[in-house]
């Protein structure tokens, strides 16, 4: 049921709305209000209205009046208006006799039947000339009719209603005196029956003290010769059951005297023997026992101190020649890297002609599945959007990730190798500068922008205007996602280099600070791509039986195998995320 | 549910945007969602429908176990072949005839169908006296009764409709703003421009509205002009005009389900005054869509309409203008209709309870057998 209103049928009910409609009929009849008459009436052809219309008056139309008054003017068909007569004064008096001989021969054969026509119509115009006065009267009578039966019908509403006003009074006069008359009643019966009531209380209260009276004597007396039986008869039990007791008590106590003499003196002797036996038995074993573990321990002690000073040895040496290889690396590039910065820097990698960089990524950065894989975990920023853009998009990864999921987006490269293999697999995607492209865009017309290993290839100014230039361009809920190589990792600083086209690491807390600078709110970052427990400092494991000294060794050298994990095998790179 | 293999719905047009067009949809949506075949026979069929459609000649393909609803409305020569060619079970749906002599003068098709259309109810009575019959209205069945039907033989499903669907109508808001914006009473009738539909009457308590009121009142007339019926169209225009109503009531024709929707929002009363009825559909989505009604209750009004509802006994031109002016002026009187006719119309005509008293019908013993 959807309806919601509450129903108060008790305020109003049909017969109240029906009243106050007839109410309201009459008010404007009292102020003399009335229709403005009938609608000037259009008959159809025939149909229902003629039959159904019973307020319609019986009278003739426009129509059957006037071809009324036509059957009146022209029922005569005698030709009266006929004259013989002729403008000839010589010929014409014998013309006018010829024509009068004619004359009168034709009016012998034709006037029989003129006559009998003329009576014909005569008679039946006079029938409908009746017909048309009977119905106009009837017409009248029946419009009388209608009158006084509309007349009576407002006589029985008003009788009607003043027999329903009086009903009321009557009704309420009837409720009135019947409630008078229960009060009597009700009244007297209260009276009368408190008056039964007493009596019968006054009645029953005096035949229960008698029979009370009566009862508390038979019963005391019952009392005290049960009393007196029951009395006598428990003095005789409790004298045989005496002496009885008496007897069997002490028959008892004799004979278990005498058998507990007899155990506790065999028990003792027992108890004696054994005992000297069993700790003669333990003394030897536990002697042998000591000096089998004393040697056993000696042995084991000097081994595990040996194995565990080896094991940190080594452990630490590899620690120091991957720090040692990876410093030198670190400054080999370095010097590159300072080499490199004499050269005029433009946006990205793709303005260096020195190398194929489709062949480089083909390469070193990894298969487009793996890329795919890592990339899937930003896919569910855009969901439901229909205009993301990935600038940078390389081999077109996050844009199939993004068709494949239902997300409407197109790329940008400068890399002209880029674009034609993105093309070549249907993807959208142009050769343009991001910051051309952007700055030609309608703001607030991307709803998200994707950067992987894009800012780690730009000059600061460059990424500076192209992070404002997003945050401009983008709807307003919408999010950025800006993934890097991560500098905290020395692993992948070292690996940073490997691209030549790398200008410099972007700090996590530096992009945090540039994206939360051009207006990106709920900025986060999130450490992706880990680098796998086989490729990072092993733990020690600490073995069952070692001392404490040597676990503690153990646990100190495993803290610093994990500080020195997180700081030279961190999680290879970061994506920082912001919503407009 | 009864046992059968195919189920086929056959009348001689089924149309999108009527009553009858309707019931079929709702019959065939049922059918189809409790995994019967369903197929639709008749001359015309529209677009929905059509996938389903077969020409009548193939009824010969069914079997004695296959079901046949005959839907009922007016003479279909076609029919008579159909019924007899059928060799399965045969159920009735009668939508009512309307009495032929409300064409006299209007339309001799019209008058002639009607009038055949009669002739063959009593004829297919007489003929298939084992058959079931359902009718949309207890006045429908006490007519088919009048014919020579057993009443056991026959019983009151009221006809599936859009009423549960009309929530999801987007409205045409150029026409609420038209409507809202002319600051008038706003008075909605709807049904096809027939002269069994009472227009007389409409023009008549609109005259007596404005003579005894105000004239801040607008009547449209929706419903589709019948072009086998031109003389009426035109005796109706031209009363209009004599009435001096050329500016109060519109007749608009068909209209899409957006305007008709954006009508019953933008209405204030819904007043119906036909003569003849057999169910009257418009009056419960009026009360669906939260209109006031106010109906003369002859043929099944009255009955449609429910309790609580503003019913006349006669064509009383006075009163139906004062019902007007009550429920324009008296909120609480507005509500009372409101509620009770919503409530009618969802108690007793939604989807569910439709389909619930059709499928009851249907699995109901007939003399001498179980459909």
């Amino acid at each position: 049921m959807d309806n919601t209103f509450e129903i108060r049928d008790e305020e109003i009910d049909v017969e109240e709305i029906m009243r106050k409609i007839r109410e309201n009929i009459r008010m404007r009849r009292e102020a003399g209000i009335y229709p403005e008459g009938e609608i000037e009436e259009i008959h159809p052809a025939s149909g229902h209205q003629d039959q159904s219309s019973d307020d319609k008056p019986i009278s003739l139309s426009a129509e059957a009046r006037r071809d009324l008054d036509y059957i009146n003017s022209s029922w005569d068909v005698e030709n009266k208006g006929y004259f013989i007569s002729s403008h000839r004064p010589v010929a014409g008096k014998f013309l006018v006799t010829g024509r009068e001989l004619v004359h009168g021969e034709v009016r012998r054969y034709v006037d029989p039947a003129i006559w009998k026509q003329r009576e014909f119509n005569g008679s039946v115009v006079r029938l409908l000339n009746e017909v048309a006065r009977g119905l106009d009267e009837i017409g009248g009578r029946l419009a009388k009719l209608e009158c006084a039966l509309r007349e009576a019908r407002s006589e029985t509403a008003q009788m009607r209603s003043d027999l329903g006003s009086d009903l009321a009074r009557l009704d309420a006069s009837v409720d009135e005196r019947i409630d008078s008359k229960v009060q009597d009643v009700r009244s007297d019966l209260g009276s009368d029956l408190a008056r039964l009531d007493a009596s019968v209380d006054e009645r029953i209260g005096s035949k229960v003290q008698d029979v009370r009276s009566d009862l508390g004597s038979d019963l005391a007396r019952l009392d005290a010769s049960v009393d007196e039986r029951i009395d006598s008869k428990v003095q005789d039990v409790r004298s045989d059951l005496g002496s009885d007791l008496a007897r069997l008590d002490a028959s008892v106590d004799e004979r278990i005297g005498s058998k507990v003499q007899d155990v506790r003196s065999d028990l003792g002797s027992d108890l004696a023997r054994l005992d000297a036996s069993v700790d003669e038995r333990i003394g030897s074993k536990v002697q042998d026992v000591r000096s089998e573990i004393g040697r056993e321990l000696y042995g084991l002690d000097s081994k595990i101190e040996e194995r565990v000073r080896r094991e940190a040895n080594a452990v630490i040496s590899a620690m120091d020649l991957e720090i040692k290889s990876m410093a030198s690396l670190a400054s080999i590039l370095e010097g590159r890297l300072k080499d490199f910065e004499d050269v005029p820097l433009s946006s990205d990698a793709a303005d260096y002609d020195g190398m194929n960089y489709f062949v480089f990524e083909e390469a070193f950065r990894g298969s487009r599945e793996t890329i795919k894989e890592r990339q899937a975990a930003f896919v569910r920023y855009f969901e439901g959007s229909k205009n993301v853009l990935d600038i940078g998009c390389g081999r077109g990864e996050f844009l199939e990730l993004l068709r494949d999921s239902g997300i409407g987006g197109r790329g940008i490269d400068s890399n002209e190798d880029m674009v034609a293999f993105c093309r070549s697999r249907g993807l959208d995607v142009e050769r343009i500068d991001a910051i051309t492209y952007l700055d030609g865009l309608e703001d607030k017309s991307l709803d998200g922008v994707f950067l992987d290993q894009v800012v780690e290839h730009l000059r600061p100014d460059y990424m500076v205007k192209l992070l404002g230039l997003c945050y401009k361009k983008l709807k307003y809920g919408h999010h950025i996602v800006v993934e890097t190589v991560n500098p905290l990792s020395f692993y992948s600083l070292a690996n940073f280099y490997i691209d030549l086209t790398h200008v410099r690491p972007v700090h996590p807390e530096t992009l945090r600070f540039l994206l939360g600078a051009v207006g990106f709110r709920e900025v986060e970052n999130r450490f992706i791509s880990p680098i796998l427990d086989d490729a990072r400092l092993k733990k020690m494991e600490a073995e069952e039986g070692m001392n404490d000294l040597t676990k503690q060794l153990i646990e100190t050298c495993n803290r610093n195998i994990e500080m020195l994990n997180v700081n030279l095998y961190g999680a290879q790179d970061f994506a920082m995320i912001g919503k407009k | 549910m009864i046992e059968m293999e195919n189920i086929i719905i056959a009348h001689q047009t089924i149309t999108d945007g009527d009553a009858i067009g309707h019931d079929i949809m709702g019959m065939y949506d049922l059918f189809t969602s409790l995994g019967y075949k369903v197929y639709i026979c008749g001359e015309y069929c529209f677009e929905h429908l059509k996938s389903a459609q077969i020409k009548p000649i193939n009824i010969k393909q069914f079997s004695v176990d296959d079901l046949l609803i005959y839907h009922h409305s007016i003479h279909w020569k076609e029919g008579e072949r159909l019924l007899s060619n059928f060799k399965g079970k045969i159920i009735f749906r009668y939508h009512n005839i309307t009495p032929p002599y409300y064409f006299r003068g209007f339309s001799d098709i019209h008058y002639q169908k009607c009038l055949q259309g009669i002739e063959q109810t009593k004829a297919f009575i007489n003929l298939y006296n084992n058959s079931l019959w359902l009718g949309a209205s207890e006045f429908n069945c006490l007519e088919l009764h009048d014919h020579g039907l057993n009443p056991k033989m026959s019983l009151v499903v009221p006809p599936f409709n859009l009423l549960d669907n009309l929530k999801d109508v987007y409205p045409n808001f150029r026409v609420i703003d038209e409507l809202i914006g002319s600051y008038e009473n706003n008075v909605l009738f709807v049904g096809r421009v027939a002269p069994n539909k009472g227009h007389y009457h409409l023009i008549k308590t609109i005259k007596t509205y404005k003579d005894m009121y105000d004239s801040k009142i607008h009547l449209w007339i929706i419903g589709a002009l019948d072009n086998n019926c031109r003389p009426y169209n035109e005796y109706i225009s031209k009363l209009i005009l004599k009435s001096g109503l050329g500016k109060n009531i519109s007749m608009t024709g068909k209209v899409s389900i957006e305007d008709l929707k954006a009508y019953y929002l933008a209405c204030d009363e819904f007043l119906c005054m036909s003569e003849h009825e057999g169910f009257c559909v418009p009056l419960i989505e009026a009360q669906k869509m939260l209109l006031p009604v106010i109906t003369y209750g002859g043929s099944a009004l009255e009955e449609t309409a429910g309790k609580n509802q503003i019913v006349m006994n006669d064509f009383d031109y006075e009163f139906a203008a004062a019902a007007l002016y009550t429920i324009f002026s008296d909120e609480k009187v507005r509500t009372f209709c409101n509620i009770h006719g919503i409530q009618n119309c969802t108690s007793r005509f939604s989807s569910n309870v439709i389909k619930n008293k059709f499928i009851s019908a249907l699995n109901m013993p007939t003399e001498g057998e179980t459909v």
